[in-house]
C-alpha cells in the first residue's frame, strides 16, 4: 500500500501526537528513517516504548529505509513514514521513494534556525530542501496536529 | 555549587534523602507541580523543575535536563509528566545511557502530585523497594470517590 503519511517531526514519536495521526490516516505501523536513530540502540528503545501500544515501529538508516519503503508499497500493510528533518525527505525522493505530500509537523528553534510558522523553524539547508521537494512535485504542508488546518510551505517561505 | 551551600541559600528543610529530584514536563506543569508540593509540605530540598517550551528542540531540552541533574554525582530521580512524551523520551535516553556507569538515574513517568510529595517527603533512596513505594503512592492517589464512600458506610 502506498504510504499513508510522510511526516517531519524532530521529536519523532511523542505524546499523543503520533496516536492521533495514526488514527487520522489509518496507518498500522510507523517507519522511522533517520541515520542517527538507526545507529543508537538507546534511542531506538526509547521510541519503541513511546509508540502507542500494539503499533510496530521500524527504524532504518537512509538507504535501508528507502528499500523498505519500496517493499511496503507492494504489501497490504499501511505505513506512516516519520523522519526528523526535511533533508531526509529530499534524500529519500532522490533515492526514488515517491510521495506527493510532505507533512512538516515539528522543527524546534535553535541557533541557525529561522522561525517559519508557529513553533516550526528551519535551517537554510532545510529551507532549500523543502523548496527542492516542491520543485520535484511534492507538496510541503506545515501542520502540527491532525486537527489543525495545513499551511502550504510556499505561503510562509519568504526568500 | 555544593549541596551544603545550595541548602543554605534555599533554607530548605534538612533531609535524609540521598537523591536529587528533577521534575520534567511539557510547558509549566513541572514548575507548577513543584510549587504546589511546596505549598503542601514546605520547601523541598534539592528539587528542580525543567519545563519543555513549545518551540524547544529535544536536543536543547536534553541539555537543560542534564544541567538540572547536576554533576556532583548525586543520584537523580527524574519524574516526568507523560509516558511517551518528549520530556519522558529525552529523560529515558539519558537514563539508558547512564546504565552501567556510576551515575544512578531513575526515570518514572505519569507523575502526579501524590508521587511528587512521596518522593519529596518519604523516600530516602532510589532502591527497588523505594521505587515500588513511589509507584504505589501514585496509584493510590487515583480514587473514584463515591464507590469508596458507599462501601465504607455499609
Amino acid at each position: 500500500m502506498p504510504l499513508k503519511l510522510v511526516r517531519v517531526d524532530d521529536r519523532l514519536i511523542h505524546g499523543q501526537v503520533v496516536a492521533v495521526w495514526l488514527r487520522a490516516v489509518g496507518a498500522d505501523r510507523i517507519v522511522i528513517v533517520d541515520d542517527k536513530t538507526a545507529q543508537n540502540e538507546f534511542l531506538r528503545d526509547v521510541l519503541v516504548l513511546a509508540a502507542p501500544q500494539g503499533t510496530p515501529v521500524e527504524v532504518y538508516g537512509l538507504t535501508e529505509g528507502a528499500a523498505r519503503v519500496a517493499e511496503l508499497a507492494s504489501s497490504p500493510t499501511s505505513a506512516f513514514l516519520l523522519m526528523r528533518t526535511p533533508v531526509t525527505a529530499l534524500r529519500l525522493r532522490e533515492l526514488g521513494v515517491q510521495f506527493d505530500m510532505l507533512n512538516v509537523g515539528g522543527l524546534g528553534a535553535g541557533p541557525g534556525r529561522r522561525p517559519l510558522y508557529k513553533n516550526i523553524s528551519a535551517t537554510d539547508e532545510e529551507l532549500a530542501a523543502m523548496r527542492t521537494l516542491e520543485e520535484m512535485g511534492t507538496k510541503v504542508e506545515l501542520r502540527i496536529v491532525a486537527d489543525d488546518h495545513g499551511v502550504p510551505f510556499a505561503s510562509v517561505d519568504k526568500r | 555549587m555544593s549541596w551544603e551551600s545550595w541548602r543554605e541559600q534555599n533554607g530548605a528543610m534538612a533531609t535524609t534523602r540521598a537523591f536529587r529530584i528533577v521534575v520534567a514536563s511539557h510547558g509549566d506543569l513541572a514548575r507548577a507541580m513543584l510549587d504546589s508540593a511546596v505549598m503542601i509540605c514546605g520547601p523541598v530540598a534539592d528539587a528542580v523543575a525543567v519545563d519543555l517550551q513549545p518551540e524547544q528542540s529535544p536536543e536543547a531540552y536534553g541539555q537543560a535536563l542534564r544541567s538540572a541533574m547536576g554533576d556532583d554525582g548525586r543520584p537523580v530521580l527524574i519524574l516526568t509528566d507523560l509516558l511517551g512524551g518528549t520530556p519522558h523520551n529525552v529523560a529515558s535516553l539519558i537514563c539508558l545511557e547512564s546504565r552501567g556507569t556510576v551515575l544512578s538515574i531513575v526515570c518514572v513517568s505519569g507523575t502526579n502530585l501524590g508521587m511528587l510529595l512521596e518522593a519529596a517527603t518519604s523516600m530516602e533512596s532510589l532502591d527497588a523497594d523505594s521505587i515500588a513505594g513511589l509507584e504505589a503512592a501514585g496509584r493510590a492517589s487515583i480514587v473514584d470517590v463515591m464507590p469508596r464512600v458507599d462501601r465504607s458506610s455499609v
